[in-house]
C-alpha cells in the first residue's frame, strides 16, 4: 500500500511539473488566424533586383514586416529583434529549420534594390529585403490588411506611416499568424519555434 | 564660533552637497546607433529624470558632431506606426521620460564628419525650468556616448 502511493505521489509529482495537462506549449504572443490565409499573387523585387514573388516564399517559414530604410526608429528596432531572435532560437536548437526574415519596403520610390542590399545586410545573413512599385505592392498589402501612407514633413520631406505587425507565413505561402507590436525579442524566440513546429 | 553658528555652517555645507549630487536633469542609459547603410540618421535612446518639483521642458538636442539633431516620437494608433516632430518636451516634477523605440527619440542628422562604430559623439540637452526654482535659469547638460551598429 505504502509503495503504491509512493508511485503515485512521484507520478502527480511528474505531471505536475511536466505539465499539469500534460499540454503542449502553446504560442503566447502570437495571434493565430483561424484558418491559414494564401498569399495573393504578386511580383516584387528583392535586393539583389531579382524577382520576388509568392513562390519565393515556399518552402521556408518567413516573417514578413513592412517597413522602410529612412524609418530610424520601429524598423531598425524590430529588425533587429527579428535577427536576435532567430539567433538565440539556432543556439537553442542547432540543426532546426529557422525562419526567414524579410523586409518589405513601403517606401519604395527611395527603396531601390541597391540601397535595401546595404541596409538588410546590417541585420545578419538570410535578410531579404523586397522593394517595387505603389501599384505592386498593393495586391500584398490589401490581402494582408497592411496599411502604409506617405506623411509630409517640413521642408518638402517626408515619412511614411506604416502598420507595425510581424506576419508569419508558412513554407506554402499562406499567412498564418502575426505579432502586435510592442515587440519583444522573447516573444519571437517562445513562439515562432512552436509556430513553426505546428505547421 | 558659536554651536549655533557651526550647526548652519554644517547645513549650509550639507545643501551644497545635496545639490551637487542631484542634478536637476539627469541622462542615463544612453544608447546611440550609428545610421544604417542607406539611412539618412542615426537614433538615440536614454531616459530623462527631473528631480526637482517643477517641470522641466527640453527645448532643443544638439551634437558637434551632427549638423542636427531632432526630436520625435512614434504614435502608435491601432498598429499603425506615425512619427511626428517633437519641438519641445515637458518633463513632470520628479518623473521620468524614457526615449525608447516605438516613442520619443532623437534623429541624429547629417554627421559633420564620417563617424563609424565606437566614434564617441556629445549629446546636449538644452532646458529651463517652467517655474522659478531658487533663481535658476537654462540649464546645459552634456553627455558622451559611444556609437553602436544594429
Amino acid at each position: 500500500m505504502a509503495a503504491a502511493l509512493a508511485a503515485a505521489a512521484i507520478a502527480v509529482a511528474f505531471l505536475f511539473l511536466w505539465g499539469a495537462d500534460g499540454a503542449d506549449p502553446e504560442p503566447e504572443f502570437a495571434t493565430l488566424l483561424p484558418e491559414p490565409l494564401p498569399l495573393p499573387e504578386f511580383s516584387l523585387s528583392d535586393q539583389h533586383g531579382e524577382p520576388f514573388t509568392r513562390d519565393s516564399l515556399r518552402g521556408q517559414t518567413s516573417l514578413l514586416f513592412f517597413g522602410f530604410t529612412h524609418c530610424p526608429d520601429i524598423c531598425p528596432a524590430t529588425l533587429q529583434q527579428l535577427s536576435l531572435a532567430r539567433k538565440q532560437i539556432a543556439e537553442a536548437s542547432p540543426g532546426d529549420p529557422l525562419p526567414a526574415i524579410v523586409l518589405i519596403s513601403v517606401d519604395p520610390e527611395r527603396d531601390t534594390p541597391g540601397k535595401l542590399d546595404k541596409y538588410v545586410s546590417a541585420f545578419g545573413e538570410d535578410v531579404t529585403g523586397v522593394t517595387g512599385t505603389r501599384e505592386s505592392l498593393l495586391p500584398l498589402t490589401s490581402a494582408l490588411g497592411i496599411f502604409f501612407e506617405r506623411q509630409p514633413l517640413d521642408g518638402g520631406d517626408y515619412t511614411v506611416s506604416h502598420s507595425t505587425a510581424v506576419l508569419v507565413v508558412d513554407g506554402d505561402a499562406n499567412f498564418r499568424a502575426l505579432f502586435s507590436a510592442p515587440h519583444k525579442t522573447e516573444y519571437f524566440v517562445h513562439d515562432i519555434p512552436l509556430l513553426m513546429a505546428a505547421q | 564660533m558659536s554651536t549655533c553658528t557651526r550647526l548652519a555652517v554644517v547645513l549650509v555645507m550639507l545643501g551644497a552637497c545635496s545639490a551637487e549630487q542631484s542634478p536637476p536633469l539627469d541622462v542615463s542609459g544612453v544608447t546611440a546607433y550609428a545610421a544604417l547603410p542607406g539611412q539618412a540618421a542615426g537614433v538615440a535612446y536614454f531616459s530623462l529624470q527631473n528631480s526637482t518639483p517643477v517641470a522641466v521642458t527640453l527645448r532643443e538636442v544638439s551634437s558637434p558632431e551632427y549638423s542636427s539633431v531632432e526630436m520625435h516620437t512614434t504614435l502608435m494608433d491601432e498598429g499603425i506606426a506615425r512619427m511626428t516632430p517633437l519641438d519641445l518636451l515637458t518633463i513632470a516634477g520628479e518623473s521620468v521620460v524614457v526615449f525608447a523605440p516605438g516613442g520619443p527619440h532623437l534623429m541624429l542628422m547629417e554627421p559633420v564628419e564620417e563617424l563609424a562604430t565606437g566614434d564617441e559623439v556629445t549629446l546636449e540637452f538644452h532646458y529651463d525650468y517652467d517655474g522659478d526654482l531658487d533663481g535658476e535659469g537654462p540649464g546645459l547638460l552634456t553627455v558622451r556616448t559611444p556609437l553602436l551598429s544594429r
